[in-house]
């Protein structure tokens, strides 16, 4: 046990171990898989296996001959009984705004037709392949350029030229215009942001339960947002909000794919509600390729001008964004941050863009981690150096000149964003600072080395809910938490929030604790379950769970410490304004004789026993925390590389992170949270893709062919972090969950540039594969024999 | 078409024998979740690629998702409810890895562990190199590996100053 | 499905007579995959890993023949001063989990373009022993692969050994992958300098629809090479490299292009010229 374990009133800040890792390490965590029903079916989800195409005929007269085959849902029957599910951000204009269950006209190969339900999983494969099903095929476009042509194939009657979402951003077009022609110079360069898929490691899964005596549904989901999922199922099957529950177990990571219901789902709730028996579905890796959201895809048209003397004068980037069959929950989001962020750390007379959300018969677009920072920050930190080059200047030099400094902060963007607090140059100067040291010398084996920077501000901590309302993000943007101390003592946090694998049971237990007085062994945060959590719109996504939800536990935390104070000063016979809290003592600040143990007051308070006038019993409060702006953390990333000139092979050398997220709770949290970052950025740097062919069918299915990134893969790296509170959630805690997936692939590439200037220009798509970056060096004449 | 002919078969999992009634082609990973009801194990691609299903044959990691249970009779498996003590106190890879943060999710844990655990056995102190590629059948979409390594040394360094044997 | 576990090549060989249409099943580290993706129903198996015959390996008279069921990870342990470069392939098959399970036999058997194992096995022109109902008989093992995933294996035989020639002379396996370890190669290449009999030996994987055999690169090289040094003028290198790159027939695949495989296969070829020169 560490020694902050058993120091109360002091464990923010402090590397407490992780109370939940116990169950985790020895095998006795409870994941969907995990859960064992009796009579549970198993269910296979019926799946398109086209692009683009009416579904004519659908036969499941063999399949329900197969032995342990129970059912089979069928298109009409599953489209008869639910309703469409909504997109829950909706940007003005927006073409399409839900999509149904099981659709007529299928759009992408994995999109959810029906369900076959059998005794194992494995007669349920196997019924599942005598399933018939006939489509018309029609033609089908898989580049997001294509689908903007004459000649394309039009996904939807709302969409007209399959552009679903066209908007502004920024200062007006004309002025932004204005405002680059009268600049000494611009950088034009077009950025490709390849299609990506979250991967984690457990893929999504369903177990549901109904009830036909109380009417009550239960489905237990591998999701990172339970009231959420719950509110869209209800709506998709018609059935009353309190008649349904949902229960995220232990859930394998999440990294944003999981923040919505999905129409699979929906469907394996209603082959319960049919069956009557408890229902299972388990998605497979492949499955999860097609049928779980991508990420990120996005096409740039973007532009840097700036002055002689280096001062950024003007930035524009025209968004193109894949969305896929149709716009997921979140639809054009990513573009729409990642315009609302394009700006950075930086100064600009002015700044917009436009985002264009285009429909393809590729599977939907949803959230992952970075949700458009990852490419704002990879259009941006690359035109930047390449304005440095243009101008001879240190790239470090170019960033500090034109930062926002601290002591213009708060500082309102051409976007709208508030930057809180920081001081955003002094990362920079510590990452480059860090950078260099300890970076060995360089050996003569050939390899050209360069190292490269990022830097970016990070949007945290959603809500507020009024920003929500005017974005048209309908979700409630605030969290509220519930903190009781039990009779006995210990004190449970109920939260709406919902980890996995965040740490935030211990986190959040840092917060009750040391509000309460409380070793963080008393203190159990409960989650997870729409029966007993309070509700949480939003759930665990966009780096909000501890400024959100965090914050709101400091607030009924520290709401319940004025009742515990006054209810013990009234037993005390002491002001309570003299009381502290020490390991679960309550006691006359400076005379420890005068104490009642903390078990004592909350056995008074759920009596009512000898309560002081009007105090109500009980010892519990309930809070809620709708910030009143958004939290920035910012960080800068540098990276050191070497390049192979022969086959292309970049090698991560050194990686620093020099990072703000306000006050840290857990030090060893933060650290973890972005070294994870930081390893899926460098995937998406140098890894992953996924790659359709001509007719839309996916060519990577597999982790063999989606390359994650292993041990050898991800570098040592060292990360410092300075701490400037926010000035909007108690606690002073800034969102941090996705910074470290922000940088990698811009200080990645600004390395390779930076290595190889010969090839700087065209350092404008990632992954950055060996074959790429070979293609780029073979293309400038710089790759060599060996 | 007839139901599946089954197997009866004993299969020996942390010491303890399971007689199991399985259709031949259900997987050594499918048989301890489902038939045994060791859910520890866990599956994450069914391709090999993962890690996340490795118990070890033998005291040897290997893939219970690219196995056959029946392949698995007459063999000694160890799977991650097996590494802890008799009265659940954690061996030294397990603490290792709480004390290194050396996990988040949880859902890779359980294949690192036994990753490690045969790892160690056979290399009582690896090098950093022999770390890493030692644990690069293992992916981890969580923690970027970097604390995962540590774990392995800390494991390492607790197992040689006699803090606990990794069992087996 | 049906799964025989033989623990004799004769209970083996009267299982497949059994059940004509059976898989082998090795290691299982491609088969249970294609069975787990649904790619394959089989209804039976015979699974070898138990076979006596099959295991361990022996030194023969200029020779090594290694037990279809070796695994790499045995190769790795016990065969790395015969065979460096085939230990190297081994190693770079992936994960100690994979290690532990692969097999040479099912490497040869399932004749992947990508088997990491060939392109040394081709390159000291190892010979595939075969057991059947006909008698037993010993192909080479370039004629013995003759496509994609495709053998001259007929019908109710099994793969007993691979018999793999012993030369003097450094060795070399070089792979290109998207990733260090676990990864299907884009492009492998082993490289042997027979000392004794001065020539080249070089075999390319995942360049062409089988492991490939430079022939003319070889040739050429071993003309080139004095062999007293042995030492060799960089030109010649160069041109070897060349040699190789034109024998690729590769394709593009979401792993690679065919023009980045070639150059590829070229790269290596040179810079395992360059290693075994200096080793």
């Amino acid at each position: 046990m560490s020694d902050a374990m058993s120091r109360p009133g002091t464990l923010v800040g402090q590397r407490v171990l992780r109370v939940n890792d116990g169950k985790l390490l020895t095998g006795a965590g409870t994941f969907v898989d995990d859960l064992h029903l009796p009579g549970t079916l198993h269910a296979v989800v019926l799946r398109s296996p086209i692009a683009h195409g009416r579904l004519v005929a659908f036969d499941a007269a063999e399949a329900l001959t197969m032995p342990g085959v129970v059912d089979v849902l069928a298109p009409e029957e599953a489209r008869d009984a639910t309703r469409p599910l909504r997109c829950v951000w909706l940007m003005p204009g927006q073409g399409q705004v839900d999509y149904p269950v099981v659709p007529r006209v299928v759009r992408h190969v994995g999109q959810a037709l029906g369900v076959l339900l059998a005794t194992s999983v494995a007669a349920a494969e196997d019924g599942a392949e005598r399933v018939r099903m006939e489509f018309e095929e029609l033609p089908c476009v898989v580049d997001v350029e294509a689908a903007l042509g004459d000649a394309a194939p039009q996904l939807d009657p709302g969409c007209p030229g399959n552009v679903a979402v066209d908007l502004p951003r920024g200062d007006p077009p004309d002025a932004v215009e204005a405002a680059i022609a009268r600049a000494d110079h611009v950088v034009a360069m077009r950025f490709a942001i390849q299609r990506l898929a979250g991967s984690p490691l457990e893929a999504r899964g369903v177990v549901a339960s109904w009830s036909p005596a109380t009417g009550e549904l239960t489905m237990w989901s591998s999701t990172q947002v339970p009231h959420h999922a719950r509110d869209h199922l209800a709506g998709a099957l018609g059935l009353a909000l309190d008649r349904v529950r949902v229960v995220a177990p232990d859930v394998g990571g999440g990294f944003g794919p999981k923040d919505h219901l999905y129409a699979d789902e929906v469907l394996v709730c209603l082959a319960a509600m049919r069956a009557r028996v408890p229902v299972k579905w388990i998605e497979d890796r492949r499955e999860a390729f097609t049928a779980t959201v991508h990420g990120r895809e996005q096409i740039h048209e973007a532009r840097l001008a700036f002055d002689d003397d280096g001062r950024f004068v003007a930035l524009h980037s025209d968004v193109l964004a894949d969305l896929g069959a149709h716009p997921s929950n979140v639809g054009a989001g990513p573009a729409f941050v990642a315009t609302g962020m394009l700006e950075g750390p930086y100064r600009f007379d002015s700044s917009g863009g436009r985002v264009r959300g285009v429909l393809t018969n590729k599977t939907p677009a949803g959230a992952y981690r970075g949700f458009g920072m990852q490419q704002a920050a990879w259009v941006r930190e690359r035109l930047v150096d390449e304005a440095a080059r243009t101008l001879g200047a240190d790239p470090a030099e170019l960033r500090r000149r034109n930062m926002i400094r601290a002591d213009e902060l708060p500082y309102t963007t051409h976007t709208h964003q508030n930057y809180d607090s920081g001081d955003y140059a002094a990362a920079l100067e510590r990452a480059t600072e860090l950078v260099g040291e300890g970076l060995p010398a360089a050996p003569d084996d050939g390899r050209r080395r360069g190292v490269g920077l990022c830097s970016y501000v990070e949007f945290t901590g959603l809500g507020p809910s009024a920003v929500q309302e005017i974005v048209g993000f309908a979700l409630g943007g605030y969290e509220t938490a519930v903190v009781r101390v039990e009779p006995d003592g210990r004190a449970t946090v109920l939260t709406g929030v919902s980890p996995h694998g965040q740490g935030l049971e211990t986190s959040l237990a840092q917060l009750a604790a040391d509000a309460l007085g409380l070793p963080i062994t008393d203190v159990r945060v409960v989650h997870g379950d729409t029966a007993t959590a309070p509700y949480s719109a939003a759930g665990t996504i966009a780096s909000r769970s501890m400024t959100v939800g965090g914050g709101a536990v400091v607030r009924a935390a520290g709401r319940l410490r004025v009742k515990i104070l006054d209810l013990a000063g009234h037993l005390l016979e002491a002001a309570p304004g003299d009381l502290e809290i020490i390991q679960g003592v309550v006691q006359v600040r400076g005379s420890p004789t005068a104490a009642v143990p903390l078990r004592t007051v909350a056995e008074k308070a759920w009596l009512a026993w000898g309560l002081p006038p009007g105090m109500a019993p009980g010892l519990e409060e309930k809070d809620l925390h709708d910030p009143q702006d958004i939290s920035y953390s910012y960080a800068t990333h540098a990276a050191a590389v070497a390049v192979d000139l022969a086959t292309g092979r970049i090698e991560i050398e050194r990686y620093v992170v020099v990072h703000d997220c306000g006050v840290i709770v857990n030090p060893m949290i933060v650290d973890g949270q972005t070294h994870g970052g930081v390893a899926q950025g460098i995937g998406n740097a140098l890894l992953e893709t996924l790659v359709y062919d001509d007719v839309g069918q996916p060519r990577i299915a597999t982790f063999h062919d989606y390359v994650l990134p292993g041990t050898g893969e991800v570098p040592d790296m060292v990360v410092e972090h300075t701490q400037t509170p926010s000035p909007f959630i108690p606690g002073g805690m800034k969102g941090m969950g996705e910074g470290g997936t922000i940088a990698p692939a811009a200080a990645i590439g600004n390395a390779l540039a930076n290595a190889v200037p010969e090839i700087a220009h065209l350092v404008t798509e990632t992954p950055m594969t060996p074959a790429r970056v070979w293609g780029w060096l073979d293309a400038a004449g710089v790759a060599t024999d060996w | 078409m007839s139901a599946e002919h089954l197997h009866d078969l004993t299969l020996t999992v942390n010491g303890v024998p399971h007689p199991v009634s399985v259709p031949a082609r259900r997987l050594l990973s499918d048989a301890l979740r489902h038939d045994i009801g060791l859910t520890g194990t866990h599956v994450g691609c069914e391709h090999g690629v993962c890690g996340c299903c490795t118990v070890l044959l033998d005291g040897q990691p290997v893939r219970s998702c690219l196995m056959f249970a029946v392949s698995a009779r007459g063999h000694e498996i160890t799977t991650v409810e097996g590494l802890a003590g008799p009265g659940g106190e954690l061996n030294a890879v397990q603490r290792a890895f709480q004390e290194c943060h050396g996990l988040q999710c949880g859902f890779c844990t359980p294949g690192f562990l036994m990753t490690v655990t045969a790892l160690l056995a056979e290399n009582p102190s690896p090098t950093e190199d022999e770390v890493v590629e030692g644990i690069s059948g293992n992916l981890c979409r969580c923690t970027g590996y970097q604390n995962i390594v540590a774990s392995v040394h800390r494991a390492a360094a607790l197992m040689t100053d006699g803090a606990g044997e990794p069992r087996p | 499905m049906t799964v025989a576990r033989p623990r004799t090549l004769a209970e083996a060989l009267g299982a497949l007579e059994a059940t004509p249409d059976a898989h082998l099943l090795a290691g299982g580290t491609d088969f249970m995959v294609e069975v787990n993706f649904g790619h394959r129903r089989p209804t039976d198996i015979v699974a070898l890993r138990r076979v006596v015959e099959l295991q361990g390996h022996e030194h023969a008279d200029g020779h090594v023949t290694l037990g279809a069921m070796l695994t790499y990870a045995e190769i790795e342990a016990d065969l790395a001063e015969d065979f460096p470069a085939l230990a190297a392939a081994g190693r770079t098959v992936g994960s100690p989990q994979i290690r532990n399970a692969g097999t040479i036999g099912g490497n040869v058997g399932t004749a992947s373009p990508a088997g990491d194992t060939l392109p040394l096995l081709v390159a000291l022109d190892a010979e595939v022993d075969l057991a059947g109902p006909e008698g037993t008989r010993t192909v080479a093992l370039d004629e013995f692969i003759t496509g994609p995933k495709r053998t001259d294996r007929r019908p109710g035989e099994i793969i007993t050994r691979v018999r793999v020639p012993r030369v003097t002379g450094p060795q070399q396996f070089l792979k290109i992958g998207t990733r260090n370890a676990m990864v299907i190669s884009i492009a492998c290449l082993a490289l042997v300098l027979d000392l004794d009999a001065r020539r080249v030996r070089c075999g390319l994987g995942s360049v062409g629809p089988r492991p490939l055999r430079p022939r003319a690169a070889e040739d050429f090289l071993s003309g080139e090479i004095d062999w007293d040094g042995p030492r060799a003028a960089p030109g010649a290198v160069r041109r070897f490299a060349e040699l190789v790159a034109e024998a690729c027939t590769p394709i593009t695949d979401q792993r690679g292009t065919a023009e980045y495989r070639r150059h590829a296969a070229g790269v290596l070829a040179r810079r395992a010229v360059e290693r075994s020169l200096q080793s």
